[in-house]
């Protein structure tokens, strides 16, 4: 399972490290063009934008293994071993909250593609990310539910 | 129920469910009260993809990483050094004047603390300065420069706020200075007492460093004169950024050579960024929900009843937001707390653009406060000091940001001078 995790993170990372290289490329194509040819790139703006959410929501996939953003307020004061009592609970809560968002982005993305006009179908295309790292975050929580913590002093 | 509902998402907040998560959580709960269709968190989050100027955060963010990631803090400092040095209380104000220009870049995440204090600390401790002011100095430190560009939490919040960053860059600024300037008298004052001499300024010195750190240095120099200067647009200016900082580390201080370090950095700045904006993603349908079910509006109309001035108004908005900064950090709390202060601000005749400073400039005290600044946190864990040893040494600090957000708060002329000046036209 742990292989699974780390092929899987492997895959994700690619795609997240190609898109925002893809993404300091094309912003800076936008820019050469809009300043010295006077022209703009087709659709770039629109790719531009994607991209960003693309980043972000593998960024955030990823961060499962490392730290997403908490408040916790409590659980810093908590011992060591509370907090790693406490770990499978909030894996296992989270996987349900995602797996939740997943089904309800499906159903909007598949809603969106059947009525996206032919021109469009290729920006609904690109919005299947919502959905997508949805089941990915869905996904890893469950996993991390099974494996359990992480060891407490792994490297960052 | 709602009330029980929304006791339980802050208890599983703060036992450490992700606030995405959390989030996420009490949206789907709030559509099912209210009848609607999930699917409607989904059709806010979508809003993500419609704004332009969202752009500007992984762009700056990875030019944060790459230089952070290449050396910069280590050539500012000493670029710092060799200039500021000679000073009385000098060392102090380098301290001061790199951390702050190096949050602006790492965008308060806490990684200066890292990053210079365990430089600095050994260096004032054998210059002299004492334990307690050392410590002090660099935990406090650790979130300065954060209404300097490029930083993140204004790219937030602006993109939360839908308020122009250029204005509120602008608006940062003197209030920024302010600050930098308020500590640097304080380390002045402090040397004097300890009784340091200042060591002498030597050019050489002073060539060496900058023919290292000029490069670094031309980054933020670039983007202040871009962005105010009206050449380049917020989004503009992190392209830019980005590539200027991935170039100067990769050809010409090599410091980020082998594509394993490469892509380790973009890697960092996707984690950072998405970590960042899915709660974002999430907050939009949520914050939207609560919108649609009037919270705000009855706030205000229970507000109306005892708050009549903007006086009144900006005091109680400055206890409530050092109580948010008890327990969120900055980032969660522009996001779930903007948008429910703003129509408030609105009504009471605040400048949108005013209110973000006032906010950060909060928020920024809420980096020292027990229970969970972050700032206490890191610097406990550098220094391996304990965090109410750590808070003591910090007091001193926190009164003087506590005076200088009083004036940021009731002089809004300091974050709005430019108003009146032409240079309005520009955005």
């Amino acid at each position: 399972m742990a292989k699974l995790e780390f092929y899987l993170t492997r895959t994700e990372s690619i795609v997240a490290i190609s898109g925002l290289a893809l993404l300091v490329l094309l912003s800076l194509a936008e820019i050469s063009a809009r300043n010295f040819f006077h022209t703009a790139i087709p659709g770039a703006d629109v790719l531009d934008r994607y991209l960003v959410v693309w980043v972000s929501f593998l960024g955030a996939v990823l961060a499962v293994r490392e730290r997403h953003i908490k408040i916790d307020a409590v659980a810093v004061w908590l011992s060591e071993a509370w907090r790693r009592r406490l770990e499978r609970p909030i894996f296992l809560f989270s996987a349900v909250v995602c797996g939740a968002l997943f089904w309800a982005a499906v159903r909007f993305w598949r809603e969106e593609w059947a009525y996206a006009a032919a021109a469009e179908k290729w920006i609904t295309g690109l919005g299947i990310i919502i959905p997508l790292s949805f089941f990915l975050l869905a996904f890893h929580f469950s996993l991390r539910f099974l494996i359990g913590p992480r060891s407490a002093n792994r490297a960052p | 129920m709602t009330l029980t509902i929304v006791i339980l998402l802050a208890i599983a907040a703060s036992l450490g469910v992700p606030l995405f998560v959390v989030l996420g959580a009490g949206g789907l709960i709030a559509t099912r009260l209210s009848g609607l269709d999930p699917a409607v968190l989904i059709v806010e989050m979508m809003r993500l993809a419609s704004s332009p100027n969202l752009m500007a955060i992984p762009l700056f963010t990875l030019a944060g990483v790459t230089m952070s990631r290449g050396g910069a803090p280590q050539r500012l400092l000493q670029v710092f050094n060799a200039g500021f040095g000679w000073m009385p209380g000098g060392l102090a104000i380098v301290a001061l004047v790199s951390c702050a220009f190096f949050t602006a870049f790492s965008g308060a995440s806490g990684v200066t603390i890292l990053a210079l204090g365990g430089l600095l600390y050994p260096i004032l401790l054998s210059e002299n300065y004492t334990k307690n002011f050392s410590l002090g100095l660099l935990t406090s430190s650790g979130s300065l420069g954060l209404l300097f560009p490029p930083s993140l939490v204004i790219l937030l919040y602006g993109t939360v706020a839908g308020v122009s960053i250029e204005q509120l860059f602008l608006a940062g600024f003197a209030p920024g200075l302010l600050l930098l300037a308020l500590l640097a008298l304080y380390c002045v004052a402090t040397s004097r007492r300890i009784g340091l001499t200042p060591k002498p300024f030597s050019l050489p010195a002073l060539l060496v460093a900058l023919r290292a750190g000029i490069w670094d240095l031309l980054l933020p120099i670039g983007i202040v004169a871009g962005l105010f200067g009206g050449f380049v647009t917020a989004t503009e200016a992190a392209t830019c950024s980005a590539a200027y900082a991935l170039l100067l580390e990769t050809v010409m201080h090599r410091n980020l050579r082998s594509f394993a370090q490469l892509s380790d950095t973009l890697r960092e700045t996707a984690v950072l960024v998405g970590s960042l904006l899915i709660i974002l993603g999430v907050a939009l349908g949520l914050t939207n929900i609560m919108i649609d079910a009037q919270i705000p509006m009855k706030i205000l109309a229970l507000m109306k009843q005892d708050v009549q001035s903007q006086t009144h108004f900006l005091l109680l908005l400055n206890v409530f937001l050092l109580a948010v900064g008890f327990v969120m950090d900055i980032f969660s709390a522009i996001i779930v707390v903007v948008p429910l202060i703003l129509p408030l601000a609105r009504h009471f005749g605040v400048d949108p653009v005013h209110l973000g400073i006032i906010f950060l400039a909060n928020l920024e005290i809420g980096y020292l406060h027990p229970p969970i600044g972050i700032n206490l946190f890191l610097a406990s864990q550098r220094f391996r000091e304990p965090i109410l040893r750590l808070f003591r040494a910090c007091l001193p600090f926190l009164m003087i940001m506590i005076v200088w957000l009083v004036l940021v708060t009731y002089l809004p002329e300091l974050s709005l001078w430019w108003k009146k000046t032409g240079l309005i036209r520009v955005f």
